[in-house]
């Protein structure tokens, strides 16, 4: 190892900058340190504030409870802003002269979506759609993408989507006494709270059920289920049986590029990339709120034969199912069962602090500091070691 | 006297934009949808609280202080174009809603911001120690009040934060040459101030801070 002589500017970019140390800077910059007054000073001083800010955080620092005031605040904001966004749909779709229906409920991404009114008075107006703009349309209780090229319009009175042509996924929140119902020209499907794909000629169900009319109201199919698709040249599939580790058949075709299909034929183990791919079909679910799902695919993962690192990122992913239930219990053993089978120090970094902080959460000071002196024990340079070190002052401060 | 000096600052907080599905989570976001930004604020909310609490001292008004950023955040993220990692993105709110917050001239005396009495004597201390801790935080605070906002903010983001300069520069919306040069002119300053002050950092190591 050369150690170097280094001038003070050097020295200080060198101590204020630790990702690209080496070990040879190290000692470079601690001989250095020996030798200069200046420099000795000013990393004096500069741990004196990080030392003093630590303190004072660990002292006065906002409780949980404050945190989480303010996320609640931040969030209610959200609601309001998407509710604005319904309720300005509703208006301009009641108001005939207001033609740019489409404008009010695309969220920001209006830039990225062309709109096209298509005809005057009272009928509603049309808009194109594109799977190119990751936009999302709002209506009433419905979010709805595009897959492929899509024009459609929207009547707020009937709550009915009016696909003209194209392809769309359409998310419906299930509300008691509330339909949803998307007509094409040729059938139409009627839904209270689903998950579903819709082109022109065919429905397939991801998620809830639907019933698919015909124009004149005939029942073309009573029931269809999640996991069946329906086509207008007759084929109706029932919900394929459940899956197998060995045997699976997913399909989430909830978001245009988000789709995945994966196939294990026989009964040939999953292969890794289809075990990533599970992995984040899941995390893309709880991206989308729908811990049901994503524990689902989670608990496939690890009925077969996960590796360790796989293992610890599906009891990661569990932890977060478990945090979008409320259940900061649970959320806190998966974490933890996470952090002890992760082969990446990230990962494992990343879980165990997850862990204390879900115990904490849960209201368990003593299993919160015991996991986060586990965290300082285990990751000595971890990441969130300021982090675990505050928040354990503040447990033992409490 | 010459002590072993302990020479590794923070590194950048980089692990929670690395999680799995942090991509997917992001995209969510942009969307607005509720469930997403939950998991998003939660996981950087201790760290935009700490930055807010660093910059503008811990005042009483900081949870509204953190209230805004988030609520910014939301009204924002569909904004949000991933040319910089989120929580760089984050922290750059709180910093504008920190600046906002200075420049109202809401920001107390420097003493105003340090813990009470009673808060220290809640930590445990004796009362020489609740005494010599508020001391020896009173000296930290005129030092850092001293310099103008724009170096302070430079040196907490920079240095006491271990944020790299280009993250700093785009948390300040400045270019990456003027964060640089914010930064060393706050060191400099404080450098120079530590001249006529040697024994404080000394007896800070020797305290219980």
């Amino acid at each position: 190892m050369t150690i170097k002589t280094l001038n003070c500017g050097r020295a200080m970019r060198l101590y204020l900058n630790s990702q690209s140390r080496s070990n040879a800077d190290q000692e470079s910059l601690a001989k250095h340190l020996e030798g200069c007054a200046a420099c000795r000073q000013e990393v004096l001083l500069t741990q004196a504030f990080r030392a003093s800010h630590a303190r004072r955080d660990a002292i006065v620092g906002l409780k949980a409870n404050a945190q989480e005031r303010a996320i609640s605040a931040a969030l209610e904001e959200a609601s309001t802003t998407e509710a604005a966004h319904h309720s300005e749909a509703a208006k301009s779709s009641k108001y005939g002269g207001a033609r740019v229906l489409a404008a009010a409920v695309v969220l920001a991404a209006v830039a990225a979506l062309v709109v096209r009114v298509a005809w005057p008075g009272s009928e509603p107006s049309t808009f194109q759609l594109s799977p190119a703009a990751p936009a999302v349309l709002k209506f009433a209780q419905a979010e709805v993408r595009a897959l492929s090229p899509a024009e459609a319009s929207w009547n707020s009175e009937d709550a009915t989507l009016h696909l003209k042509s194209g392809s769309i996924s359409v998310s419906v929140d299930p509300k008691p006494h509330k339909k949803f119902r998307v007509l094409t020209p040729r059938f139409s499907v009627e839904v209270t709270g689903t998950r579903f794909v819709v082109t022109s000629d065919s429905v397939s169900v991801t998620e809830g059920h639907v019933r698919i009319r015909a124009v004149d109201g005939t029942v073309l199919a009573e029931q269809l289920a999640a996991g069946g698709r329906w086509s207008l040249n007759g084929t109706e599939e029932k919900s394929p049986p459940p899956l197998s580790p060995t045997q699976a058949t997913i399909s989430t075709t909830a978001r245009p590029n988000e789709a995945t299909s994966l196939q294990t034929p026989g009964a040939s183990a999953p292969t890794p990339d289809e075990m990533d791919a599970w992995l984040k079909a899941a995390a893309r679910f709880i991206a989308d709120g729908n811990a049901g799902q994503a524990r689902k695919l989670l608990e496939r993962v690890l009925a077969a034969a996960p590796t360790g690192a796989e293992k610890a990122r599906a009891q990661l992913l569990l932890g977060d199912c478990a945090r979008l239930d409320g259940n900061a219990v649970g959320a806190s053993e998966h974490y933890r069962q996470s952090s002890r089978t992760a082969t990446d120090p990230s990962e494992g970094d990343v879980a165990l602090f997850s862990a204390a902080v879900a115990a904490a959460d849960a209201k368990d000071r003593v299993r919160a500091k015991t996991l986060f002196q586990s965290y300082l024990t285990r990751y000595p340079k971890g990441t969130l070691r300021r982090e675990a070190k505050l928040r354990l002052a503040e447990l033992q401060a409490e | 006297m010459k002590q072993t000096l302990a020479i590794a600052p923070p590194k950048s907080p980089t692990a929670l934009d690395e999680v799995p599905g942090g991509d997917a989570l992001i995209d969510a976001c942009r969307r607005g949808e509720r469930a997403a930004l939950d998991v998003l604020l939660r996981r950087h909310t201790p760290s935009i609280e700490r930055t807010l609490a660093r910059l503008v001292g811990h005042a009483a008004d900081r949870q509204d202080l953190l209230q805004r950023t988030l609520i910014l955040a939301v009204r924002q993220f569909p904004t949000f174009r991933g040319e910089s990692r989120v929580s760089t993105w984050l922290i750059g709110i709180a910093v504008n809603v920190a600046r906002d917050h200075v420049r109202s001239g809401a920001r107390q005396k420097a003493l105003e911001l340090l813990p009470s009495d009673a808060q220290l004597a809640q930590s445990g201390s004796s009362p020489e120690h609740v005494l010599r801790d508020r001391q020896l935080l009173g000296h930290i605070e005129r030092h850092l009040s001293a310099l103008s906002p724009k170096k302070r903010f430079a040196y907490i983001l920079g240095v006491l934060e271990g944020h790299p300069v280009e993250e700093v520069a785009r948390m300040l919306s400045v270019p990456v040459m003027t964060a640089k040069s914010r930064i060393f002119l706050a060191r400099r300053e404080l450098r120079q101030r530590m001249r006529k002050d040697p024994a404080l950092a000394e007896s800070l190591l020797e305290s219980s801070l």
